[in-house]
């Protein structure tokens, strides 16, 4: 039998999403709601558990490139894709992240280089709002420049 | 992580190919759908002679040792093929039940006519108030001199009409939803007391609704420990999860590489639809639906092999998740590209639809999978 896992899979381009997936979960756990917190709101979980399906199958997809590419084939397509769903998940993910501050997603002050004040409200808000709109100015027209080439080079079309 | 496959695993996967290119038209199995049986006894016939009964079982037990993989391998051509011959139930779960529980005696006696394709098999293990927990049974089993009298009504047994014998899950102990006193009996199925009501799925596969009425079995019924069949169950359904997921993973590539085909020919405002870009990009997402679920796949079949426990069932469920979401894009996708023809009986892009559509149910469904998944 062939096909297996070994003990040196390591993603790079999923490992990310996967960072952040963790980060995420480091949130929830600290932001209160209902007397608990938000990581122990059920709608949350589910949401956070389809990002991780997600993420497995990106960090497989990771891995098989790398075996496409290990055996001398391009796997363009493939490549491209994993860009697009890649980005598209660290969106979601931020996405997530900002809901998880509730109003706390609202303040954005003005920063002064030097400045010590304390930032408002809990001290990983401002970073979460910052990878959310940089997640965001990411996308547009590169995702659609990445489907025009797999349509030509995976489709024939 | 290696990908590749073994000289024995491509030889598998060449030979369902080349029987579904060659022996497999739409044309044909719509003639045998139709038919009483609902599939074919010659290409059961071939099935076996082919060796493809077998490949689950040990070489101890008559097979050829095939794992995880193997039945990744096979299910995936019989999606593409869209194949109906009742494998999954006779030889993934049956078969199955009998591979992890049976002593050697039921395994002789049961597993070579499963091999040399002589005979039909069930896995009763639904029940219409339990939904997807398996261990919801209201069916009964109890002592009764040596043996035991089953009691009990069991939901959408597949193959059910076809089937020589059923495992059926039943209560010996505990309470409706316990984990504990779920056991397994080989039950044949003309014995006294079972009725069956026969009917057609959406799909095109068979199924039966089955009432237990004071069946009698002998003690050698019972197959594994009494008490002891949820976990017996479980494995059996999660290796039937690889199965049809693998079946939807062919069932897709076919649906999205027929409607790119399509969309090359069908012309309007004087050119081929397939020219336009938002109908370019459909078929971009249809094509990493399809991408995503097989990474998945190839996960869950690699973790099986490892050995099975929870890291396993994550899988499995993370899996089936993926198939129930990328299945339905994939389909409703070719569907909608293809235009009303889409949905027509003479098209088979109808019929993969459907067929993706009911895995997605089978065994649980994604709101359930990812539950499950969480929870691990």
């Amino acid at each position: 039998m062939k096909l297996g896992f070994s003990q040196r899979d390591r993603t790079l381009q999923a490992a990310a999403s996967r960072a952040q997936l963790e980060h995420l979960a480091l949130i929830a756990a600290e932001m209160p709601a209902e007397g608990e917190s938000v990581a122990d709101d059920e709608a949350f979980q589910r949401k956070c558990q389809a990002l991780e399906v997600t993420l497995l199958g990106l960090e497989m997809l990771e891995l098989r490139i790398r075996h496409e590419v290990e055996s001398g084939r391009a796997a363009r397509a493939e490549k491209l894709m994993l860009s697009i769903k890649c980005a598209e998940l660290a969106q979601a993910i931020a996405d997530l992240t900002l809901e998880t501050l509730g109003y706390y997603a609202l303040p954005f002050p003005d920063q002064v280089p030097g400045d010590n004040e304390r930032p408002v409200g809990p001290e990983h808000a401002l970073a979460a709002l910052q990878s959310w709109l940089a997640s965001h100015s990411s996308s547009g027209a590169e995702v659609s420049d990445h489907k025009n080439t797999i349509a030509r080079v995976a489709l024939d079309l | 992580m290696d990908f590749s496959f073994s000289d024995e695993q491509t030889l598998l996967q060449d030979s369902i190919e080349k029987f579904i290119q060659n022996d497999y038209a739409f044309e044909t199995r719509q003639k045998v759908v139709k038919e009483e049986q609902g599939f074919s006894s010659d290409n059961w016939k071939t099935f076996a002679e082919l060796g493809w009964l077998g490949v689950p079982f040990s070489e101890a037990d008559g097979g050829f040792g095939g794992k995880a993989i193997e039945a990744m391998i096979m299910s995936e051509q019989f999606g593409k093929g869209l194949v109906v011959e009742p494998y999954l139930p006779t030889v993934v779960l049956a078969g199955g039940a009998l591979k992890i529980a049976g002593t050697a005696a039921q395994k002789e006696k049961y597993l070579a006519g499963i091999i040399d394709g002589s005979v039909q098999a069930a896995l009763a293990y639904a029940e219409p108030q339990g939904r997807f927990n398996l261990a919801d049974l209201t069916t009964t089993a109890s002592k009764d001199g040596d043996g035991y009298v089953i009691n009990g009504y069991k939901a959408v047994v597949l193959n059910g009409p076809s089937a020589d014998f059923i495992i059926v899950s039943a209560r010996t102990g505990g309470d409706q939803r316990d984990a504990d006193g779920v056991s397994l009996f080989i039950v044949a199925a003309d014995a006294q007391g079972v009725a069956r009501r026969d009917y057609p799925t959406v799909d095109a596969f068979r199924a039966s609704e089955v009432t237990l009425d004071g069946v009698k079995v002998p003690a050698d019924a019972l197959l594994g420990e009494q008490g002891t069949g949820l976990a017996v169950i479980e494995q059996v359904i999660d290796e039937g999860i690889l199965a049809v997921g693998a079946e939807a993973v062919g069932c897709m590539e076919v649906l999205y590489k027929a409607t790119v085909e399509y969309c090359k020919t069908r012309e309007q405002f004087g050119q081929p639809i397939g020219k336009f870009q938002v109908l370019q990009h459909r078929m971009v997402d249809m094509f990493m639906e399809h991408e995503q679920s097989k990474s998945l796949m190839y996960m869950a079949a690699m973790r099986l092999d490892e050995g099975y426990g929870p890291e396993a069932q994550k899988a499995v469920s993370a899996f089936k998740v993926q198939v129930g979401k990328s299945g339905r894009f994939v389909g409703q996708g070719a569907i909608q590209l293809h235009g009303g023809m889409g949905m027509t009986e003479e098209l088979n892009v109808g019929h993969y639809f459907k067929r993706l559509t009911m895995i997605d149910t089978l065994f649980g469904n994604t709101d359930f999978h990812l539950k499950r998944f969480g929870a691990l």
